[in-house]
């Protein structure tokens, strides 16, 4: 009996000893860096393991037969292979390969500066716009504390590497934004026309961008409206300058923003020092609603609109006769309407349609002449992306822009119609994590200048060790010439610009070090014929070439947040009256700038200050034979701002100063002569210094409650 | 003789049925490795026999629950920012699929809750503006779902007492929370020996403060 027990035991035992296996083995990456945590298991049974330290892993189980051994491990391809088990030992040497993923993957960042709250290139966020001293909550004005920018403050817009300000252009949610600064007033910038917070991300390019964008030589600025808003609240905003105040309602679906502002500069103006004679400051008002809807489960539609008035006089020197003063006033009037949808048909395919009018006019008295300007812009777009494979996708769109002009002078009048067609299709093709490629073509066809060009565009990105990477970019640019010389005369072919752009960026936890060189090369400009002044024709050319450096840190000193930009510009052009090839008026050579945020905890407090240099810039100077070779004095700014964000009887409230150009130094942006040349005057900023201060109070946020 | 091995098979079998599945052992073996994780390998492995259950088991949502909830500790354990973001998104990433088996549970709400809060706070400057009301939004739907289950309280609660005072939190207005996630924690009984339980000691211990 005892003996029959002792052999069913011993049957049992050995039955359980066979039916056992022991895998073992060590999990690699693709350079053979270990792997810890790796999950290494039968498939469909529990038995498994976790790799150690050294990679290695080792289980035994009682599973028989043909099955498959899986190899798990986050940020890495799954590994299956099929194995046999019949009790005999098991070692694998198993090599993971590395998951392309967003987070790991090469990005393109040649002349890209990505600007956003959710991006993972992002450089600036809207918080990070709207406590950058000197930009006063402006988008503009922050951009231009970005290598590549000028410190422009007598025109509005972006002066990138050697393009003006013509050659910059705006895109909200993807639609051209026609006039995207208010009314334009002689020698003073002014303002952009949207707030910082009602974006979510920026994709500003200095360079070579996607072959989405059409008409823009140097520069295009693409601002990505928010989604559906968070809650519903009420924000009311009291400033030096006005009085400003939203409501925002947040439904299951969707949600509505309204908001109306009244703006006046005179009480500000009558206390702080102006060296312009201001015969009517600054008044405006803006109205504008946003409306989001979710349509379906991946879709969201977007509509804004905005209404804006303004008057403003001032007295400005008379261009012909410098020596005397005329009166300027201007009355403007500006709508926009902006929508765009977006929709996933399904897991590869998204559905981008937009839809865009805007209207702009303006009544301007120069003494006792009149000028009427109106401008129409209508803006349809569509666009196909497909993704395929980990990350790339391939998009196809076309576009429509119909811009209309008509300009009156003393009743004198004549109008342009200005359609321009536009198809494009590129695509982001990612080799595998390391190697992406963009390449894409854009066909642009101008009608009043009978005009068809095909603009190819393509970018590289190859990803380096240690959270570093290079990018090249190349593209090709179309520009019509601007509406005043279309007016009279239609005999033009498009402006354009080769762009070559090298980047080299380091990203790595809150630091971020970028250095990029381009050179650029400008064709077919707008060339005053040097016989017949009153002709224009597209023999103008030109070159910029340079680098751009910027550093951000957001982590080697506690609370602080700084930034460095350095730009060295050599650009040479000859365009327009230019007598030969020389340096533009708009174009400092070396400009810098320091931004620096700090964050006092126990106070609520931030103080932010920024310093900007410029190099002296080229003016025109009828004494000297050499044309545009005198240069201003440098260009110093010093500017600050703080914000205290206090909790006020349970409401979210923000006060809020800024002072710009704090020490009142004496910038001079250029000079303008009389026509002997005996005398000249220095053009110089609205007013040596700014102020303002604002209380921003929001109702109804209990926030994180 | 027969009789007795009769009885004797019959009892192993018997017995097997009656007490636990393989699926039961699993997840208590697993729900043992877990509390008991020393160190970041440890509870890696927790994680990881988790995924294997999961995995031979798909119709179950507490293996991927418990995965995800392991994924939370080891990114915890992390110093690194980055491996931080990966491993909450790991969490995340098991939180859908046990959405997936079972839509409107409680328990995986206050985890996703947790993960979203975690994934936050790691890069709280750009994320909270725009997600925590999300996050929260996500508890509340868990507090609604089981008015019993102290969990939503207390991750919400324990939110609130890290956030800046002058964002609505501190320890002052999470005080509320966390006596009310105290009180259900005092009376609560899980349906069985495989539901969550954990989160009383840490809410204690931020009441003491």
């Amino acid at each position: 009996m005892k003996k029959s027990y002792l052999l069913i035991f011993l049957v049992f035992s050995a039955f359980s000893i066979i039916g056992q296996t022991n895998i073992s083995g060590i999990v690699l990456g693709e350079k053979s860096d270990t792997i810890i945590g790796a999950n290494v298991f039968i498939k469909g049974a529990f038995d498994g393991a976790s790799t150690n330290m050294n990679g290695k892993f080792s289980f035994s189980t009682n599973e028989k037969g043909s099955k498959f051994l899986v190899v798990r491990m986050i940020g890495y391809e799954e590994y299956e292979q099929a194995i046999a088990l019949d009790g005999k030992s098991l070692i694998f040497n198993i090599n993971l390969k590395e998951k392309i993923n967003e987070l790991n993957a090469v990005v393109i960042t040649a002349g890209n500066f990505e600007t956003g709250d959710v991006k993972k290139i992002a450089v600036l966020n809207s918080i990070d716009v709207a406590t950058t001293a000197g930009a006063t909550a402006d988008i503009f004005g922050a951009l231009k504390t970005l290598p590549g920018t000028q410190p422009a403050g007598e025109e509005s817009g972006l002066f990138v590497r050697g393009g003006d300000a013509s050659e910059s252009k705006t895109f909200f949610d993807g639609m051209l934004v026609n006039k995207p600064f208010t009314s334009e007033l002689p020698d003073i910038a002014q303002r952009g026309r949207f707030s910082a917070f009602m974006f979510k991300g920026t994709s500003f390019s200095t360079g070579a961008y996607s072959a989405q964008y059409g008409q823009a030589l140097s520069s295009t600025m693409a601002l990505e409206s928010k989604d559906l808003a968070e809650k519903t609240k009420s924000d009311i905003g009291i400033m030096s300058v006005g009085l400003d105040a939203t409501h925002t309602h947040r439904f299951e679906n969707s949600s509505i923003e309204v908001n109306a502002g009244y703006y006046n500069l005179k009480p500000a103006f009558s206390i702080i020092h102006q060296n312009t004679e201001w015969t009517k400051e600054p008044e405006s008002v803006n109205t504008n609603a946003n409306y989001r809807l979710r349509t379906g489960k991946n879709g969201l539609l977007k509509f804004y609109a905005n209404y804006e008035q303004s008057h403003i006089g001032l007295k400005s020197e008379d261009f012909n006769d410098i020596t005397k003063l005329v009166n300027y006033d201007i009355k403007s009037k500006n709508i926009l309407l902006n929508s765009s949808w977006q929709q996933y048909l399904n897991d590869t395919w998204k559905l981008n349609a937009g839809l865009s009018y805007s209207e702009d006019e303006n009544h301007i008295s120069i003494n006792s002449d009149k000028v009427i300007q109106n401008e129409k812009a209508l803006n349809a777009k569509l666009m196909l992306t497909h993704y395929y494979g980990k990350l790339s996708d391939v998009k196809a769109g076309i576009e429509y822009i119909d811009l209309k002009n008509n300009e009156s002078y003393n009743q004198l009048s004549h109008e342009i119609d200005n359609p321009v067609f536009a198809s494009f299709i590129e695509t982001n093709y990612f080799i595998n994590s390391k190697i992406a490629i963009r390449a894409g073509v854009r066909f642009e066809s101008a009608e009043i200048i009978h005009s068809n060009d095909i603009a190819p565009r393509i970018s590289l990105a190859y990803k380096l060790e240690n959270a570093s990477q290079l990018s090249f970019g190349f593209g090709r640019f179309y520009q019509l010439p601007n509406d005043k010389y279309i007016f009279d005369k239609q005999d033009y072919s498009f402006q354009n610009a080769t762009h070559y752009v090298l980047n080299y960026q380091y990203q790595k936890n809150d630091r971020n070090f970028r250095i990029e060189a381009y050179y650029k090369d400008y064709d077919k400009l707008i060339k005053q014929n040097s016989l017949e002044p009153t002709l224009f024709d597209n023999n103008g050319y030109g070159y910029a070439q340079g680098f751009d450096v910027f550093y951000r840190d957001t982590k080697t000193l506690r609370n602080t947040d700084f930034w460095i930009s350095y730009s060295f510009l050599d650009t040479k052009r000859n365009y327009l009256n230019y007598p030969k090839e020389a340096s533009p008026s708009f174009a400092a050579k070396h400009v810098a700038n320091f931004v620096y945020k700090y964050w006092i905890n126990s106070l609520n407090t931030s103080i932010g200050a920024t310093y900007t240099y410029a190099s002296g810039r080229p003016y025109f100077n009828p004494n000297n034979p050499d044309f545009l070779s005198d240069r201003t004095k440098e260009y110093h700014d010093f500017s600050m701002n703080f914000s205290y964000l206090k909790s006020i009887a349970g409401h979210f409230t923000i006060v809020y100063v800024s002072v710009e150009n704090i020490f009142g130094i004496n910038n001079v942006y250029g000079y303008r002569y009389s026509p002997d040349g005996n005398v000249r005057k220095a053009i110089l900023p609205s007013a040596p210094r700014s102020i303002f201060v604002g209380i921003f109070i929001t109702f109804g946020d209990e926030k994180y409650k | 003789m027969k009789t007795f091995l009769m009885i004797t098979v019959l009892g192993l079998f018997g017995f097997r049925a009656l007490a636990l599945t393989d699926y039961e052992a699993g997840m208590l073996k697993g729900i043992e490795m877990l509390s008991k994780a020393k160190n970041l390998q440890e509870t890696i492995d927790a994680g990881n026999y988790f995924e294997r259950i999961a995995e031979a088991n798909k119709s179950e949502w507490l293996p991927l629950y418990y995965a995800a909830y392991a994924s939370l500790n080891v990114g915890f354990q992390q110093t690194k920012v980055e491996l931080k973001d990966e491993w909450y998104q790991k969490g995340l990433s098991y939180i859908n699929k046990a959405k997936d088996i079972k839509e409107n549970e409680s328990e995986i709400l206050s985890l996703e809750g947790y993960l979203k809060l975690m994934y936050i706070s790691n890069d709280a400057m750009k994320r909270a503006p725009s997600q925590t009301r999300e996050a929260i939004g996500i508890l509340e739907k868990a507090k609604a779902l089981n008015p019993n289950n102290p969990r939503p309280w207390f991750i919400h609660g324990q939110n609130t007492y890290y956030t800046p005072e002058f964002y609505g939190g501190g320890a002052k207005n999470a005080l509320p929370l966390l006596q009310k996630a105290k009180a259900l924690y005092d009376s609560f009984k899980p349906e069985n020996s495989l539901m969550p339980v954990w989160g009383k000691g840490g809410c204690e211990k931020l009441l003491e403060h």
